[in-house]
Parts: structure tokens; sequence; C-alpha cells
């Protein structure tokens, strides 16, 4: 593994979070267009953090919680009994 | 835009982004950074801790210190004067509030007697907020992210159901704290994480027993080493084909906590690394290192469950 690798690699997770500057940006993708093991590991863990968020967001509030919030959002606009 | 009623010492008044932001400055340079206010930029002096009865004699603290007479229950030493401001002074009032959520919910189930609705707007008369109904409705948005994820931490519906409900009274009851246009998804990510951990606690439950050595594994490494074509297959195909529906979500439930919150953030609600530091009152480099770490475990969990042999640093004794 070459030294861009490295660094490259170093950035796989701010890289996938989004959490990069644009000049790294622009870095680690000039290394992922010459470097296809790097590419794939990088589609593979952005794959994984997509898979993770899906997996995940499949459970939606009961409707009776849903219920119970609205409820305590509008107590204030009552007149105080 | 000024905060109506701050009325208790430095560490309760906050927000969670304005503890945040005592602890940190703002990166000028990070577009996605919500969670800076001019007027906090004050370090924490930590002088005066909310349970000084001067400080806060005459403010919500003062509310609260009636309520929990009227109820016969002490306020009980609080561990984190940052913490408790950043989930809006909650922590002190645990009791108090919880109390309240046993009884609406009560109510909720079918056992009204009318007692949960009267406390709430005795409660609700208590506060000195401002117009607050569109900013609670701005909450209930939150709601089934709140729940998703109050479901990884506590593993359990009904305790999620309970986890969520006290986080909505406190947001109810310190929405006047809150700062119209600033981030009410961190907010309340911010209440929610620190009654969990404050329940945690109680259970003596220690949360920080994570910061374990790194794992060092990943699935993409793991099958690239057993000689599998791994780049043409996704993650998907590797680990939830296999597999019998949940597996992620219970990987991600059986990870230590601190790496479980941090994972549930980034992954799956999407913060960023400077939100999660505010929510969770801790470094960004902290955050990094239990995220890797995290993924790493999750990792781990979901290669045995897809029923491969065990990754080599698991299985121990082996080699």
């Amino acid at each position: 593994m070459g030294d861009h690798c490295q660094q490259t690699m170093q950035r796989l997770n701010t890289y996938i979070d989004r959490e990069l500057s644009e000049t790294e940006v622009r870095k680690v993708k000039a290394h992922l267009d010459d470097c296809p093991p790097c590419e794939q590991v990088f589609d593979f863990q952005a794959e994984m953090k997509r898979l993770v968020r899906k997996e995940c967001c499949t459970d939606d509030a009961p409707a009776r919680l849903r219920d119970w919030v609205r409820q305590l959002g509008t107590e204030k606009s009552k007149p105080a009994g | 835009m000024a905060v109506p009623s701050r009325v208790i010492s430095n560490a309760a008044a906050g927000d969670g982004e304005g503890a945040a932001a005592r602890r940190r400055p703002a990166n000028p340079d990070r577009p996605r950074d919500r969670a800076s206010h001019p007027g906090h930029r004050v370090r924490d002096h930590r002088h005066g801790s909310p349970e000084d009865p001067d400080r806060s004699a005459d403010g919500i603290g003062a509310q609260i210190r009636r309520e929990e007479m009227r109820r016969g229950r002490p306020r009980r030493p609080t561990p984190n004067p940052i913490q408790i401001g950043a989930a809006g002074a909650g922590v002190v009032v645990e009791g108090a509030v919880h109390g309240l959520a046993v009884r609406v919910q009560a109510g909720l189930r079918g056992r009204a007697d009318g007692s949960g609705r009267a406390e709430i707007r005795r409660n609700r008369m208590d506060q000195r907020g401002v117009g607050m109904s569109s900013d609670f409705s701005l909450f209930e948005r939150h709601l089934d992210a709140l729940y998703r994820s109050a479901l990884r931490l506590t593993r359990k519906p009904e305790d999620a159901e309970d986890l969520v409900q006290e986080t909505y009274l406190r947001a109810y009851r310190y929405r006047n704290r809150f700062k119209p246009g600033t981030n009410e998804k961190a907010w309340l990510f911010t209440i929610m994480t620190n009654v969990f951990r404050n329940r945690l606690r109680k259970r003596a439950a220690p949360e920080d027993s994570i910061d374990q050595p790194g794992t060092d594994f990943d699935i993409y490494d793991q099958m690239r080493r057993d000689g599998m074509p791994v780049h043409l297959m996704s993650p998907e195909e590797i680990i939830v084909d296999r597999g019998f529906g949940d597996e992620v979500k219970h990987a991600l439930e059986e990870l230590p906590v601190p790496m479980r919150m941090v994972v549930v953030l980034v992954d799956v609600e999407d913060f960023s690394y400077k939100e999660v530091a505010s929510i969770l009152g801790i470094k960004i480099g902290t955050v990094m290192s239990r995220l890797h770490r995290g993924r790493q475990a999750l990792q781990k969990k979901l290669w045995e469950y897809s029923g491969r042999p065990k990754a080599p640093s698991l299985a121990v004794g082996a080699r």
C-alpha cells in the first residue's frame, strides 16, 4: 500500500460522512479515480453506512405515542384550567 | 435573540448548543455547523452549581424545587453540570418529570382520572414560556427519529416509548430555552441522550467501560483475506440476504452504549461530527474514534451473524 493509499484510507470515515473540506474531497477523489482497490473499499464502506441507515429506519413511532405528543403540544393553547 | 427566562446559574441556563458553544469555538469552515451562538463563547466557569439556591431562587429551579417539595422528593446531587446545561437542566428534574411521565402515560393507557392532564396544566402555568405552539409542532416532526433511536438505545419498545415521552416532556417544559432557528433535532437528541444516560447511571450500568482498544476488523478486509470476490458484492448481499431480517438492528444494539450512540447519531440520524460532539458533550476526536471502533465492532457482529467463520480476533484462543 503506497503513501497515497494510506493517506486516503485515513480519510475513509470523514469522506463517507461528508466531513472533509472541498479541497480534501478533491484529493481523495483524485486518488480513488486512480486506485481501484481503494475505491472499492470506499464504495463498500459507504454502502455499509447506507445499509445501516436503511435497516434502522424501519421503526416508526406508535400512533398512540404520536397522539400523545400532539396532545402535549396543544395543551398550552387551551385556556389554563 | 435572548432566551426569555435566564434566571438560573450558568450551567443550568444554557440549552445544549449553548453549552457546546461554550466548550469549543465555532468553526467557520463548516457549513453544516449550526451550533454556534455568539454570546455563549465564554467558557463555562463552573462557579455556582445549579444546587446553589441563591442563584436560582427565583427561576425555574425554584419552581422545580417547589414541585419536588410537594412530592416530598429531594433533589439528587447532580454529577455533571455541563450535561445538565446541555439537557436544559434536565437532570435536576428527572424525578419530578418522570413522575409526570408515568401519570400521563397512565392516562394514555386508559386509566385517565384527569390528574395527568391537570398536572400538565399546572406545569404549564409555572412556565414563563412565550408563545411556543409552532415550536412544539416543530419538535413533533422528529418523533420517528427519536423513537427509532430510543429503540436502539433501550432495545425495548416499552422503554423506548417511555424515553421518548420523557424527552418530549422535558422539551415541553424547557421549550422557552430552545432558540428558534437553531437545530431542534439536535436539541431533542441532546435531551434524550442525557435522559438515557442518567437512567443507565441509576441502574449502575457503567457506560464508559467502552474505551477499549480497537478491534481492527472490517468485513471488506476479512473477505478479501478469505479470497472472496468482495468487490463484486454489496454489504447487503453479504449481510442481509443471508440473514433473518433484523441483523443490523441487533448488531447495533449489542454495541457498548457510547459507541452505539455515536453510530446511531452519525449513521442513522445523519448528524455531523460536530453536532454529535455537542449532543453528547464529548470532543470531536472522541466522536471519531468511537465511530470508527463502533463501525468495526458492528461489522464484526454482522460477520458473526452471517454464519461465516469467526473473525480471527474474535475467536478466543484461536491461532
